[in-house]
């Protein structure tokens, strides 16, 4: 049994004196699909934040691929896309090939870019089906566009671990779907997906296991134990029925 | 495998660290290159301050050349041979910084550390004033300078403080510093203070221009070293963190270039004008680019034209010199707007 990719134990974090996330545990193995859900400000983004090294914990400790995150060297190893960024740098002209092939720059180094770099690059713009808009401007394209380059990044990378934090917010709702779709596809590839989404019901639609938070957690299961489960109604303080729309 | 794949990682890791060191080191010679051209008889303290100048006066022998083969009176001066070959480095480094700055939105960073750089030309003068040495106030404009970059990346990350008002902070301290020391200083100084407010081609000397291109190498070695750090922080400073980047050091870098670039581009551009290179050919080329390193090329590229037609306008007409190549980049400017797709 090899160690899990992420394991979060006792993890407790605050900016200030009260805690955003409070005794936090749970493990992702390799190839799962992981939704967290959990109401506005529930600490879902700072437990992402944690997860990637960006915080230090006030107390329990991260590990990613067996290794204390906030030390963890091997950065090509985890994609991460975030909200749309293009949508504060709009100005910035750059091109989708440009913005995938920081997906090499972790492995680059201080060093050129070279032929195997560039293959990477373009094979991952083909896998997220932009080929005939890799050398359009990003911010010329759709918001659903924007993040299947920003997957591409961190196919490029060739990472094992895919942390997406809000990923759909802002894009238009047939987009969502083909980026939903495309996560899945990932995920049969064998890539590990830990999804933060407000939509509710398409994590519930989309992953194999929820985290429900709400600054502790609760609910960590498969997505049918938890749609059978009260943990949405205690962490949103509704029925499921009300959050997921249905 | 994980352990032999984290060993080799760990040893790329050591070697990007010396890289790293071997950068600071090249910087830190090259100051002390600059310190060396400035604070002593050109070419006679050691061998590289021997080559810059060496390559001053190589440029001036053969622009003369070309000047009389061509009949181009302007250039068979040494003053413009000097100022051209300044003109142009700075054409190049002030776009190279400012196309990172523009789109990290940090487009007044130029201003605030050129009016810094004001108080080190206030520095430079009293201590000549009062110990009776010589040293070149633009060799303390760029101390100065490098210290108000760091202030402003520290009153950021100290006080939580929008970048634009540890900005207006440390652009006002300077000036203020500046003027009063200036007014400190009397015995007919404040003559010469106009050259440093507005550029002035005449003053463009060989020691100048000698360690105009120390700086020019130093800006350009590290920009190309670290070109794909600095264009991910730029972008996106989150994921750039996620991907293992040290943002704070790259921002360091970044401030501590452009204080570079803006003592480099006073000696013709002036305090007052001198952040206007780092942002309007930048922001010309970002109307016509579709990629970065395309806007990257493209600001340039405009920018010699601003600086070739600047001086050349104001050699024929007169004209004070840093004015001139402004007002010629925003002609620029509004002819890439009307061109431009946006």
């Amino acid at each position: 049994m090899s160690d899990p990719q992420i394991a979060v134990e006792d993890v407790s974090f605050g900016y200030t004196a009260t805690p955003v996330v409070e005794g936090i545990s749970f493990e992702v193995d390799a190839g799962e699909y992981v939704g967290i859900v959990g109401p506005n400000g529930s600490g879902k983004s700072t437990l992402l934040a944690l997860i990637l090294g960006l915080h230090e914990p006030d107390h329990g400790s991260i590990q990613l691929f067996g290794h204390p995150a906030r030390s963890f060297r091997e950065r090509d190893r985890v994609g991460y896309v975030a909200q749309d960024v293009t949508a504060n740098a709009s100005r910035m002209p750059i091109t989708v090939r440009e913005v995938v092939r920081m997906g090499r720059f972790p492995n680059a180094g201080f060093g050129r870019i070279d032929r195997t770099d560039k293959q990477r690059v373009t094979e991952a713009i083909e896998t997220v089906g932009m080929a005939d808009v890799a050398d359009r401007q990003i911010m010329d394209l759709s918001g659903g566009q924007r993040q299947r380059a920003y997957i591409a990044r961190a196919l490029a990378s060739e990472a094992d671990l895919l942390v997406l934090d809000e990923p759909t917010v802002g894009v238009d709702t047939e987009s969502v779907a083909g980026f939903f779709d495309l996560l899945d596809s990932l995920n049969d590839d064998r890539m590990t997906v830990l999804l933060v989404e407000h939509d509710v019901d398409a994590v519930i639609r989309r992953a194999d296991r929820v985290l429900c938070l709400n600054r502790s957690l609760y609910f960590d299961g498969p997505t049918a134990a938890f749609t059978d489960s009260n943990a949405l109604s205690r962490a949103y303080g509704m029925a499921i029925g009300e959050v997921t729309g249905e | 495998m994980i352990a032999a794949v984290a060993a080799a990682l760990t040893i790329a890791l050591d070697v990007v660290g010396a890289a790293l060191a071997v950068a600071l080191d090249v910087v830190g010679a090259a100051l002390a290159v600059a310190l060396d051209v400035v604070g002593t008889i050109p070419g006679q303290s050691n061998p590289i301050s021997g080559v810059l100048f060496g390559i001053v006066e190589a440029w001036n022998d053969a622009i003369e050349r070309v000047a009389i083969e061509l009949g181009i009176e302007m250039l068979t001066y040494g003053f413009m041979q000097q100022a051209f070959l300044v003109g142009i480095l700075i054409a190049i480094m002030a776009p190279l910084i400012g196309t990172f700055l523009v789109h990290r939105q940090l487009a007044l960073i130029g201003d605030a550390l050129a009016h810094t750089a004001f108080a080190g030309v206030a520095i430079g003068l009293l201590v000549n004033t009062m110990v009776s040495v010589s040293i070149s106030p633009y060799l303390t404009a760029v101390v100065v300078a490098m210290i108000a970059a760091l202030a402003i990346e520290l009153i950021s990350e100290t006080t939580g403080a929008y970048n634009d008002v540890s900005m207006a902070i440390v652009l006002s301290t300077g000036f203020a510093l500046g003027a009063v020391l200036i007014s400190l200083n009397t015995g007919g100084l404040t003559v010469s203070v106009d050259q440093y407010l507005f550029g002035n081609l005449s003053t463009v000397s060989k020691s100048n221009a000698s360690v105009l291109i120390g700086l020019f190498v130093v800006i350009v070695a590290v920009v190309t070293l670290t070109y794909k750090q600095l264009l991910y922080v730029t972008f996106d400073e989150t994921a750039a963190r996620v991907a293992g980047i040290n943002v704070p050091w790259y921002n360091r870098i970044m401030t501590m270039l452009t204080a570079m670039v803006v003592v480099g581009a006073m000696q013709i551009m002036g305090v007052i004008l001198v952040a206007a290179m780092l942002v309007v050919p930048v922001a010309a080329a970002t109307q016509l680019a579709r990629g970065f390193r395309e806007a990257l090329v493209g600001s340039i590229i405009l920018a010699e034209i601003a600086v070739l037609v600047g001086i050349s306008l104001s050699y024929t007409y007169e004209t004070t010199a840093g004015g001139t190549i402004v007002l010629v980049a925003v002609g620029l400017y509004v002819l890439a707007v009307a061109a431009g797709k946006r």
